[in-house]
């Protein structure tokens, strides 16, 4: 497999995701459902809390891409739902925030507000497509 | 790489995307993060113009499938979101499409209640599909 990040320089090199990501040659994709902040009865878990929902999604989705063989740096596409996109902006640029992504290999990514998630305590829900070798 | 562009008769075709598009064999996946109406600062570009918004958007899409060796023939998902459908709806009616008419790529367009910065009207993303 082969993989490039690619930041023209015509756009501004955003500090937190990669502009373009290309893959060629034999891999293996690996597509995780979008993780919220919900325990093993599928409840909120840190109601009102954006911080700790935050990192714990994140840590939820490490044990994914574990179980498949990546790691945070074969991530290629986050997308990102949120309740308040300031209030999680603020959280994930707080240097007090647990870091997951490797500066070097940013995914591309796609932040939104929504309205609602399936429940109505999740605040944030993030899903991905990575791609490791075959 | 052999593509193909699928409408099945039994659905409305519709003028600005394909119902399904497949692809296999050997191939060089890109993907493009969300784009969106922002300048070098990342600030707003055109506040309140949908049209000059969605322009500036389409203008760095393209930079950006160039920079990969892609076209916007090779576009396969395109991602719309935007704070106002209909008001993008309507600006599309009078811009120049970048997509390939007759074979345009898959579409999913939504409305949203924010994008990373109040000032942002429309964000897309892409995925293209080009030979290895």
């Amino acid at each position: 497999m082969e993989k490039e990040f690619i930041n023209p320089p015509e756009l501004m090199k955003h500090p937190s995701y990669s502009r373009v990501i290309t893959v060629k040659g034999p891999c293996k994709f690996i597509f995780i459902a979008g993780q919220t902040p919900s325990d093993d009865k599928y409840q909120p878990v840190y109601p009102g809390d954006y911080k700790k929902q935050y990192e714990y999604i994140m840590d939820s989705l490490s044990l994914q891409l574990k179980a498949a063989g990546a790691s945070w740096d074969d991530v290629v596409v986050r997308r990102v739902y949120t309740l308040d996109v300031d209030a999680l902006i603020n959280v994930m640029r707080d240097p007090t925030t647990k870091k997951y992504e490797n500066r070097d290999t940013m995914p591309t990514s796609t932040m939104i507000g929504v309205t609602r998630l399936t429940n109505p305590g999740f605040l944030i829900e993030i899903d991905l497509v990575a791609i490791t070798d075959a | 790489m052999d593509k193909q562009f699928i409408n099945p008769p039994e659905l409305y075709k519709h003028p600005s995307y394909s119902r399904v598009i497949t692809v296999k064999g050997p191939c060089k996946f890109i993907f493009i993060a969300g784009q969106t109406p922002s300048d070098e600062k990342y600030q707003p570009v055109c506040p309140g113009d949908y049209k000059g918004q969605y322009e500036h958007i389409i203008k760095m899409l393209t930079i950006q499938l160039q920079a990969a060796g892609a076209t916007w023939d090779d576009v396969v998902v395109r991602r719309v979101f935007t704070m106002d459908v209909d008001a993008l709806q309507k600006a599309l009616r009078d811009v120049k499409r970048p997509e390939n008419k007759e074979f345009p790529p898959t579409s999913t367009m939504i409305g949203v209640t924010r994008l990373s910065n109040p000032g942002f009207l429309i964000e897309m993303d892409l995925i293209a599909i080009t030979n290895a």
